[in-house]
């Protein structure tokens, strides 16, 4: 009966659409609750697709017929409905909503934020632009709650690492899945030889609409499979309705390290030092071990002969001031039946390190075509981005980073009569040479193409069907010239590498979208995708040069080799979501999903996923409706299911490989252990939540707590290697993350055209491993490494080192806790072999968070953003060279100037041991310990910019629309809570500092004109 | 116009919708072949057996650690830091491991592939399966009496020589039964290095060998004389079977010992005369800076240097002390400077690494059975065998005046300094390392004496990953 209903209504609706097609011509005016005219506001005939905007002074043309209804809208106003009469003209006043009637965009569908029950963060487009130095998802740090973002180094161009809410997959992947306009999309990084370019920095942030975390249940389920650890959704710009518009945004700044404070010894105190090894190993004078020194450390007499003056690698290894420049150039126009937006965009930036920049061009096109029942929407966009790079990441000899901390002061950069100095008598190279000589750069080109077709097949069903392609090109060149460095031993290297990956994916939609009787609302949606990857790579190298000057494998003879290789995954999936809405007052939400990857054997490919969620607007209710208290209270719970499948390819086989050779025949090797049973790393989260607004929308926030519990994780389970392979891929294991997120703002001061707005985040995560594989025996198979461990019932990798206990002040040694892996003794042992292991702490910050402000006054505003987190303990690995008491600090490589504070005598109670003739680092203090693992917390400003936009009376005379200037800071100010912590404390994932260009901050002033 | 619209599209979205399964899901496996139906004759048995004498190249075994860490913690060599490597020189191990456990195995699980293949269902020469069976027999000894003399507890004082802790030995590939399995005693590792030296010998036809840089029947034969004239120091009974197949070699490989002429040159040349089993490396196929080469004299990696000690302060005499000025094998082609160092030169001449390294060779056989004659007591032939390598290296016909341990030792020292075995030769003979120069030396117990004869740090620990991963795997004594 009630499809009967439905039909008649439907019949009834089709026959008057037809029936009164008397076209009549509706001019009019549309202004704001100020009398001032709304240019841009939209006025659509209901039901129909026919539609204008207002023009620069809020008038319009539309024709229609009467009876029919006009619906006038603007961004930010309630909307009016009218329906025509006689009058050929009318007026309409819209007024400024007081509700945010906020659309949340989720990549699969958009959605009226009362009807969601997730906490779906949305960051706009102002936040992005300028933020984003080399990556637009830097932007996100410090403004979502559970999400922090990583540079993981200063380098331009490098990539960035997210987490969001912690850490649930051992060896899995813990990177979020990106979805650019709906579509799932490649990140990562090109990073085939010693550098890496993210793939994300090809992505030019002005293009950028907004970026939605979705972290719930109820979000993330319909990403089924790939959405365990978080979906960034970025919608780009698309065109908007009216006169053809210009906006130029140009930004032009300065960069250096955002922290440097790591004093290196100079070449006196490194004699002095290095001598005092003699006298305390050995009992010799001062005055014989300094002349022994001189004699015997690389350098040092010609650095004696030469006056004592010390080399100054570190100025040369550091480009100070590095410029950075952008320019923008976009237009978009249209009309109610279609729009444009196509823009160009270019950006340079000068690395701090010696020999590094970055350069990326963007070009984009977005169209769409509204006919009939057909809306046709296509957004394109290439770039192209030229890295140049260098080695960093380890202690290279060739990372200009690592000369900085191991190149002796004895060494001179430059001979005599000013040409570079390439007969060092160290290993560590020359870098300032190297980064004039040598050639390492990624260029990379990436394609997304993005077109859908949608029939509405009534006015309530959609669908549409969606063809999209991420094409990403990485081309590496890598040149070591002949004469000193790397390439010397093989008189010139060159290596080319090519990477291909081509992703294709089809989606088709079945979309439902009803309002039945004003109060019951359903949204349906079918929806079918196959995505397929394909990626192809070529890689050739070549040694012994010619001549200098020629940078090209074909013109390196010697020992050319070449490889090649192909991989392919697809995934297919069915979804299924439902969403019912009862007078916006009570919301339930589904999803399923079934979803197959090829990365599993035949029958274990596909997996279920689904989710359920409640909401509750409690301010619909009667007695809270009009409150001028509480504008917005929304209670919301979801719970779900997704998945994982970060697997290497081909992993369930057992597999021969064949890449191998031997006596220049083919040498066949087992390249996996298999399991037949692999399948899915699954997870189910629980959430709960309240938003609100109160009083009189002064102040919006929201409290959640989330659960996420992943189990069968994929775990690379370590295998006896008596069975000539190190691990098999499982599905086995639990990891439980959990905690609570906190977002608010709040319009402190809202006082005539000066505003004052105070926003905050704050998140923390607690982390616990609660199953692992186990032995025949029962007992776990504990994941026990040199510097970190994961057992059950610890945080994931927490830091197992040995416990230094200081420094005797009787005999300047090192002493240590004894430790234990259980139960550690707190005993003082003298040896560090007599010490062992123990939990030192977490490598993950257990509280993060955001705190800013915003004022504004007039065309004035400034806004501030901190970011901060802690809980977590940082380890300086490389310490072990430049903070140790012996000859790798003072003769082979180069120490800190903290070793000055070293023990002399005793009765000095210092930290440093005294100085010693040796290279062992575990017998002189520096070995793996906790002398060097520091308190992680910090507290950074992220963001600070002061802009003013122009008067209108005054640019309209040049013929502008708005002029916009903005001078922008990014981390100018950092404080660590360590105080020997001398190094960034923003490091990566893995808890541990390494060599690479510090993290940057910089200073840059923006123009924006639109005309 | 509509209809047309609505047409494509349902008809898009059908054929996709219906085309898509979950056979669609199939990986493409473009470089990759699946394990049970890879190997079907006798050529890809000979290839997966390849990849055996490949994992034996790598720097972590033979293509280097395996020959720095066999001089380096003696008295022919000394880490100076150059690059931070080799600083276990020291021998301070830590109970994270050392050495190359992993490796090893990997040879040892593509021996038990080749071994466990049913060669009668492949096509090809039986004969040809055969003797690649027989090869893999031959390099699985090998392979297992590599890990017996680096892990194995028989030097450890107070372990129990051949009833002490040996290694797994494992001879299956995937037995789900032996996934995990204990450690063997040292005399039962013997046991089965002897079973499948015999094995290969009697798989393998000598018709069939190819090039030293495969295994051979000579190449079994040696392996079994190291092997067991090493194994006479826990078990004496051993040295005459050592003796007996190091004449074996001697008699029947055809292989002569290189001239004093030849000698420098025999370095640079693949499949030398005196080759009996030798691994191959090519200009493509080296490993270049983490090779042989580059650790002993590369401007940024030549860490491990010949180790001089002051004379006058030591009556341990250093390497160049021991030489004879006539000496070929200490001329100015083998041993010179680099960087200022005294370092070897003639040994490893290319410095990419693209020579062949050789494992084996005819002078060893020699000296072998000089040696087995000597304890078996007949001091005759041990004198004239000992005394045929000074001689062709051309220092006169009767160099010892009588055969002695020390003299063996010596002449062992000068012929195979730099190749990997000074340092299990001082244990097997009781000797702990001597001390040269503590300064260089740096030892890390600050007594200045290098580890003597018994120390737990004689033999490298077992890993924490296999510990961890193998609840019968127990710990090396002292870590």
């Amino acid at each position: 009966m009630k499809k009967f209903k439905l039909f008649i209504t439907l019949s009834l609706l089709i026959v008057s659409y037809l029936g009164f097609a008397q076209d009549v011509t509706i001019t009019g005016n549309v202004s704001d609750d100020n009398s001032l005219a709304l240019p841009g506001a939209t006025i659509i005939v209901e039901g129909t697709s026919n539609g204008v905007t207002s023009d620069f002074d809020g008038n319009y043309t539309i024709s229609a017929s009467v009876g029919d209804v006009l619906v006038f809208s603007f961004v930010g106003f309630d909307s009016k409905s009218v329906t025509i009469g006689n009058s050929t003209k009318i007026n309409v006043q819209l007024n400024s909503s007081n509700e945010l009637e906020e659309v949340v965009v989720t990549g699969i569908t958009s959605r009226d934020r009362r009807r969601l029950t997730s906490s779906a963060v949305v960051v706009g487009a102002e936040l992005i632009e300028g933020v984003a130095l080399s990556s637009p998802d830097q932007a996100l740090s410090g403004r979502v709650a559970g999400l922090r973002v990583v540079t993981t180094s200063g380098t331009p161009g490098a990539p960035t690492d997210i987490r969001i809410r912690g850490e649930g997959s051992i060896s899995g992947s813990n990177r979020p899945l990106f979805v650019i306009d709906g579509v799932p999309v490649n990140n990562g990084s090109i990073s085939p030889l010693l550098t890496d370019m993210g793939i994300l920095s090809m992505i030019n942030a002005s293009d950028i609409e907004s970026i939605t975390v979705l972290k719930d249940a109820s979000a993330t389920a319909p990403y089924g499979a790939r959405g365990s650890n978080g979906v960034i959704v970025i919608t780009t710009k698309t065109g908007s309705a009216g006169e053809v518009q210009y906006n130029l945004t140009t930004q032009y700044g300065f960069q250096n390290y955002a922290i440097d404070d790591r004093p290196m010894l100079t070449g006196e105190q490194r004699l002095e030092l290095g001598a005092e090894t003699l006298i305390n190993s050995y009992g010799w004078s001062k005055a014989q071990s300094t002349t022994y020194a001189l004699a015997n450390f690389a350098g040092a007499a010609a650095w004696d002969a030469g006056g004592r003056v010390d080399g100054n690698w570190e100025e040369l290894v550091r480009v100070k001031d590095a410029p950075y420049q952008s320019y923008d150039l976009s237009a978009s126009g249209g009309s109610a039946q279609e729009n444009f937006r196509l823009s160009v965009g270019y950006k340079s930036t000068d690395g701090t390190s010696i020999g590094t920049n970055f350069e990326s061009v963007t070009g984009t096109f977005t169209y769409k075509r509204k006919s009939g029942r057909v809306d046709i929407t296509t957004s394109n966009r290439v770039s192209n981005a030229i890295q140049n790079g260098i080695h960093e990441g380890s202690s290279y000899f060739g990372a200009p980073q690592m000369t900085r901390l191991f190149m002796s002061p004895f060494q001179q950069p430059k001979n005599p009569d000013g040409s570079w100095n390439i007969n060092l008598s160290t290993s560590v190279f020359n870098t300032p040479y190297l980064a004039e000589m040598n050639i390492q750069r990624n260029d990379g080109t990436r394609a997304l193409s993005n077109t859908t077709v949608t029939y509405r097949i009534t006015d309530d069903i959609k669908f549409s069907t969606r063809y999209a392609i991420d094409f990403t090109l990485g081309v590496s060149h890598e040149y070591r010239n002949p004469h000193h460095g790397d390439g010397a031993g093989s008189n010139g290297t060159s290596y080319q590498n090519t990477n291909r990956a081509f992703t294709w994916s089809s989606t088709n939609t079945l979309d439902y979208n009803k309002t039945i009787n004003d109060v019951h609302n359903i949204s349906a949606l079918v929806q079918q995708e196959f995505q397929k990857n394909k990626n192809t790579f070529n890689s050739s190298g070549g040694q012994n040069v010619a001549a200098d000057g020629l940078y090209y494998v074909n013109s390196f003879g010697t020992n050319q080799s070449a490889g090649g290789g192909f991989s392919d995954w697809k995934s297919l999936s069915y979804l299924g979501l439902l969403n019912y809405t009862y007078a916006d007052k009570y919301v339930a939400d589904f999803s399923y999903k079934y979803e197959g990857s090829s990365r599993f054997a035949a029958g274990y490919r596909f997996g279920n996923f689904w989710s359920a969620g409640l909401a509750w607007n409690i301010h619909k209710e009667n007695w809270l409706e009009g409150s001028n208290i509480v504008n917005n209270l929304k209670f919301r719970a979801s719970i779900g299911q997704t998945g994982s499948n970060s697997v290497g390819l081909n992993q369930y086989q057992s597999l021969f490989g064949y890449s191998a050779s031997y006596d220049d025949n083919g040498a066949i090797f087992p390249s996996s252990f298999g399991n037949l049973l692999l399948s899915w790393e699954k997870q189910t989260l629980y959430d709960i939540g309240l938003d609100f607004t109160i009083l009189d929308n002064r102040i919006t926030g929201s409290v959640g707590y989330y659960n996420r519990q992943t189990n069968d994780l994929l775990q690379s389970v370590p295998l006896s290697t008596t069975s000539g392979h190190s691990s098999q891929t499982q599905n086995v294991g639990e990891v439980e993350n959990k905690g609570i997120e906190i977002e608010l703002s709040a319009d402190v001061v809202k006082w005539g055209d000066f505003t004052w707005n105070i926003y905050s985040n704050y998140a923390t995560n607690d982390n616990e491993v609660t199953k692992l594989a186990q032995k025949a025996d029962g007992s776990d198979i504990n994941l026990d490494g040199f510097y970190q461990r994961t057992r059950v019932g610890e945080p994931l990798n927490v830091w197992y080192i040995r416990g230094w206990a200081g420094v005797n002040a009787d005999t300047g040694r090192a002493m240590y806790y004894k430790g234990g892996a259980t139960d550690p003794s707190m005993e003082i042992v003298n040896s560090y072999s007599a010490a062992s292991q123990m939990v030192q702490g977490n490598r993950m910050p257990d509280y993060s968070g955001g705190l800013g402000t915003r004022l504004t006054y007039k065309g004035f505003y400034l806004d501030a953003n901190l970011y901060f987190q802690g809980g977590n303990k940082i380890f300086e690995r490389w310490n072990w060279y430049t903070h140790s008491s012996n000859l790798l600090s003072t003769r082979y490589y180069q120490g800190s100037q903290d070793l000055l504070a070293r023990w002399q005598k005793p009765g000095d109670v210092t930290n440093v041991p005294k100085m010693e003739w040796t290279t062992s680092t575990a017998s002189t203090g520096s070995g793996t310990t906790s002398r060097f693992l520091y308190d992680g917390d910090y507290v950074r400003l992220r963001d600070v910019v002061v802009g003013y936009n122009l008067p209108q009376k005054w640019i309209e005379k040049a013929g502008l629309d708005a002029v916009g200037l903005t001078l922008r800071g990014l981390n100018l100010f950092t404080w660590v809570k360590d105080d020997n912590l001398k190094v960034d404390p923003e490091v990566r994932n893995n808890g541990s500092w390494e060599i690479y260009t510090p993290i940057l901050k910089s200073v840059s002033v923006g123009v924006n004109l639109k005309f | 116009m509509k209809n047309i619209y609505k047409y494509l599209l349902l008809f898009v979205a059908t054929a996709l919708i219906v085309s898509c399964n979950e056979e669609d899901l199939e990986p493409t496996l473009a470089q990759d072949k699946d394990l049970a139906t890879g190997i079907n004759s006798a050529a890809d048995l000979a290839s997966v057996l390849n990849s055996a004498y490949d994992r034996m190249t790598s720097s972590g075994h033979w293509g280097r650690n395996t020959i720095i860490m066999g001089d380096v913690r003696t008295d022919n060599a000394y880490s100076n830091m150059n690059s931070g490597r080799f600083a276990a020189s020291n021998m301070d191990h830590t109970a994270q491991g050392y050495g190359p456990w992993a490796t090893i195995y990997g040879v040892i699980a593509i021996t038990n592939i080749v071994i466990g293949a049913d060669g009668a269902s492949l096509t090809g020469s039986q004969a040809a399966i055969s003797h690649t069976q027989g090869q893999a027999y031959a390099l699985r000894a090998l392979a297992h009496f590599d890990l017996l003399r680096m892990y194995g507890q028989h030097f450890i004082t107070g372990q129990g020589g051949a009833g002490s802790l040996g290694v797994p030995y494992v001879k299956t590939y995937k037995n789900p039964d032996n996934l995990t399995p204990a450690r063997d005693t040292v005399g039962s590792n013997v046991g089965d290095i002897t079973a499948d030296i015999t094995t290969a010998i009697s798989m393998m036809s000598a018709s069939l060998d190819s090039s030293p840089a495969y295994m051979t029947v000579a190449g079994a034969y040696a392996i079994g004389a190291r092997a067991l004239l090493y194994a006479g120091s826990v078990d004496s009974g051993l040295y005459s079977t050592a003796g007996t197949m190091a004449k074996w070699v001697i008699d029947n490989s055809g292989k002569t010992p290189v001239s004093a002429a030849g000698f420098n040159a025999s370095f640079k040349t693949d499949y030398a005369s005196n080759a009996i089993f030798e691994l191959s490396f090519t200009g493509t196929d080296n490993r270049g800076i983490n090779g042989v080469a580059y650790i002993l004299r590369g401007t940024s990696y030549g860490d491990v240097r010949i180790l001089t000690g002051d004379a006058t302060a030591s009556s341990n005499l250093d390497l160049l002390d021991i030489a004879d000025a006539a000496d070929v094998r200490f001329a100015a082609n083998m041993i010179g400077t680099a960087q200022g160092y005294p370092t070897v030169l003639g040994k490893y001449p290319t410095m990419n690494g693209s020579d062949n390294i050789t494992l084996f060779r005819i002078e060893e056989m020699h000296l072998i059975y000089a040696e087995a004659m000597l304890r078996g007591g007949d001091a005759a032939t041990a004198k004239t065998y000992l005394n045929n390598i000074p001689a062709i290296r051309g220092l006169g016909a009767d160099y010892y005046a009588s055969a002695t341990l020390d003299n063996i030792l010596l002449e062992r020292r000068k012929e195979f300094y730099f190749e990997g075995m000074r340092y299990d030769d001082l244990l097997r003979m009781g000797k702990g390392m001597p001390l040269i120069d503590a300064l260089k030396q740096m030892n890390d117990d600050k007594t200045g004496s290098p580890p003597a004869y018994g120390d737990y740090n004689t033999a490298y620990p077992i890993g924490t990953g296999e510990l961890n991963a193998n609840p019968n795997m127990v710990e090396n004594y002292g870590y």
